[in-house]
């Protein structure tokens, strides 16, 4: 219980730390908001008016003050590119990242679970070499790539999945499995390496000694000391997803978190650049969290070492 | 007389090393009656865990039993299947290994550990496996054990958990027991209960094969003993015969080691030299680079196993053409 509290103080701090920073930085990157937004034949009387109806003429302190409570409030601040409240546009855009994401995570899981255990089972055999090359190939190459191959091959050679878009569920499995192709690699040999460390431990043996079968150590004994260090691992990852997949929300059009802040970061949309980091930031915390939790659900060594 | 629970003749185990092909152990033969305790003593690397794995079918992959049978209730079972094995391991054959640390899987509670072996081979209530759990507990010394089974391995102390090993092993009564060095990880008193333990168990009728590399316990509580040098046995006798007449060089080194304090402190009595490693033993005599008394045909021609006086059998050319039975012609 002590921990737990102790984890949720951690996450608040580094949540105030990153929203800390971002104050930081907006005032920190040169010339005036107010101006660039209102374009270079800007009266200068007009900037003054806007920049004290936005309270940027305030004391410093001050400012960050307001921009914390506005925070606090999930008031981000209109975006300057889009002209809508962050807050508005973000909960629009966040069912479709988080579709995407559980979708991409699930592809990811089990098939990278499943290859991981099949490797292991039969390690050094031919399917083993080849789950491992694919999961390889899927590590090392960009998601872009994979998503345009995907997209190429399956909606514009066989015409059997949209090429973009959000329309239909069909519509996500391409940008699923693009996203999840890179987590599903490095599931699949996490869990093929540490299984494979697993069968070597002695109470393996004992499993043995006592009478259960190759099936029966595997799942009674071998897996579930083998998923640790995965279900950190997804835990991590999941976080990752959730948090907005730029690349892949742009190759499939998927208006999504992802999208957002590549806008922001184009259209330099300070507002809805804030939201979304602050929002990639909850993500990434309570990913970390969870990883925790369920470590500490799952090997009860762990009660007394965090 | 009582029945030979284990039968071990001429085993032969192989291994690969490169692109060569090394028996690892070779020609062990042995036996283990019910009710008594048969020790295994040898320096680590000997073969003594090979055997035991052996037996118990837990031999790495890549090794090979090539020659000798392994009788165990009279039946075969070198060669068994994986189903033979799941059948017989843990009900009537079962096995204790050196490291409680880390025999015991991390993740599941000891009591759950324990009645596994009862849920595999009987149809037993949950509530009724339990219960047995908590008599052989009781049994075996584990204290408070209606506490202790929902204990995870890393709450009970080195000497609790190899208890909780044995009562692992004992649960479904085996014939036979193998206890691969089990008091070799903990502290001189723990391992006088522990061994005092293992003899009460034998007294109920299972046959104990004790395996250890310390001559001290084998003769506090084994009934015959096998030295191992080497990959192979080089003398079997009875305990007390064994330990008053060694004959073999190296089974009289081995005593000379383990020093009593009555006599004169000063210098330690050491066998010169190091166990032969497996892809370097000699072609004769596996001892012959470090015993003294070594002769001609040591170094080429492997001895055979000579019984000099009944029921003790030694490995040695200096015995050659010194047969008990010849003497009682």
């Amino acid at each position: 219980m002590k921990q737990i509290v102790q984890r949720l103080l951690q996450a608040v701090l580094v949540l105030f730390g990153v929203a800390l920073l971002l104050f930081i930085m907006v005032r920190v990157i040169p010339g005036n908001p107010v101006a660039m937004m209102m374009g270079d034949h800007a009266d200068p009387a007009a900037i003054e008016r806007i920049s004290h109806e936005l309270g940027l003429d305030r004391p410093i302190h001050e400012q960050f003050f307001i921009y914390l409570r506005n925070v606090l409030r999930l008031d981000f601040g209109t975006s300057i590119t889009l002209g809508r409240p962050v807050a508005d546009l973000m909960t629009a855009a966040f069912p479709n990242t988080l579709k995407l994401a559980v979708c991409a995570a699930v592809f990811a899981w089990v098939t990278g679970i499943f290859c991981g255990i099949i490797s292991a089972a039969y390690s050094n055999s031919f399917i083993d070499h080849l789950f491992m090359g694919i999961s390889l190939l899927g590590l090392s190459m960009p998601v872009f790539l994979i998503a345009m191959v995907l997209q190429y091959v399956f909606a514009y050679h066989l015409h059997i999945l949209p090429i973009s878009g959000t329309d239909s569920w069909k519509s996500f499995i391409l940008p699923a499995i693009a996203l999840g192709w890179n987590c599903a690699g490095s599931v699949a040999r996490l869990m093929r390496s540490s299984l494979l460390e697993v069968m070597e431990e002695d109470y393996i043996d004992t499993a043995y000694a006592k009478g259960r079968s190759h099936a029966g150590v595997l799942i009674f004994h071998a897996l579930r000391n083998a998923f640790l260090p995965v279900v950190t691992m997804m835990a991590v990852q999941f976080s990752a997803l959730i948090s907005g997949a730029v690349i892949t929300e742009t190759v499939f059009s998927i208006n999504g978190i992802g999208r957002l802040a590549a806008a922001a970061i184009n259209g330099r949309d300070i507002p809805l650049l804030q939201g979304t980091v602050l929002f990639s930031t909850l993500a990434a915390v309570l990913g970390n969290l969870l990883a925790d939790w369920l470590y500490l659900l799952l090997d009860p060594r762990i009660t007394e070492a965090i | 007389m009582a029945d030979t629970v284990l039968e071990v003749s001429h085993l032969t185990v192989s291994i690969p090393m490169g692109k060569e092909v090394f028996p690892a152990i070779s020609d062990v033969s042995f036996s283990v009656q019910s009710g008594k305790i048969t020790g295994l003593v040898g320096e680590s690397g000997c073969g003594k865990s090979m055997t035991a794995r052996a037996i118990m079918g837990l031999l790495k992959p890549n090794c090979k039993i090539t020659e000798g049978s392994i009788l165990f209730d009279g039946k075969e079972i070198s060669h068994a299947s994986a189903k033979e094995r799941c059948d017989l391991s843990g009900n009537q054959m079962s096995m204790i290994f050196q490291e409680p640390m880390t025999s015991l899987n991390p993740l599941m509670k000891v009591g759950r550990q324990v009645e596994e072996a009862l849920r595999i081979h009987t149809k037993i209530s949950a509530a009724e496996a339990e219960k047995k759990t908590v008599e052989i507990f009781r049994e075996i010394g584990v204290p408070d054990p209606e506490k202790r089974l929902k204990a995870y391995p890393h709450e009970l102390s080195g000497g609790l958990r190899q208890r909780v090993m044995i009562a692992m092993a004992m649960i479904c009564r085996p014939k036979l027991l193998i206890a691969d060095e089990p008091t070799t990880a903990l502290d001189v008193i723990v391992e006088a209960q522990i061994l005092s333990l293992m003899k009460q168990l034998c007294e109920s009728g299972t046959g104990i094969l004790l395996i250890s590399h310390n001559p001290g316990v084998i003769a506090q509580v084994c009934d015959d003993v096998s030295i191992m040098y080497a990959g192979t046995i080089v003398e079997q006798a009875d305990v007390y015969e064994l330990f008053d007449h060694p004959m073999h060089p190296y089974t009289q080194g081995l005593f000379n080691a383990v020093h009593s304090l009555s006599e004169d402190r000063g210098e330690l009595d050491v066998i010169p030299g190091t166990v032969p490693d497996i892809t370097h033993r000699p072609s004769g005599c596996g001892f012959c680079t470090r015993c003294t008394q070594v002769k001609q045909q040591c170094e080429s021609s492997f001895p055979v196993m000579h019984e000099p006086i009944d029921s003790h059998r030694v490995r040695c050319h200096l015995f050659d053409g010194k047969e008990s039975h010849e003497h009682a012609h």
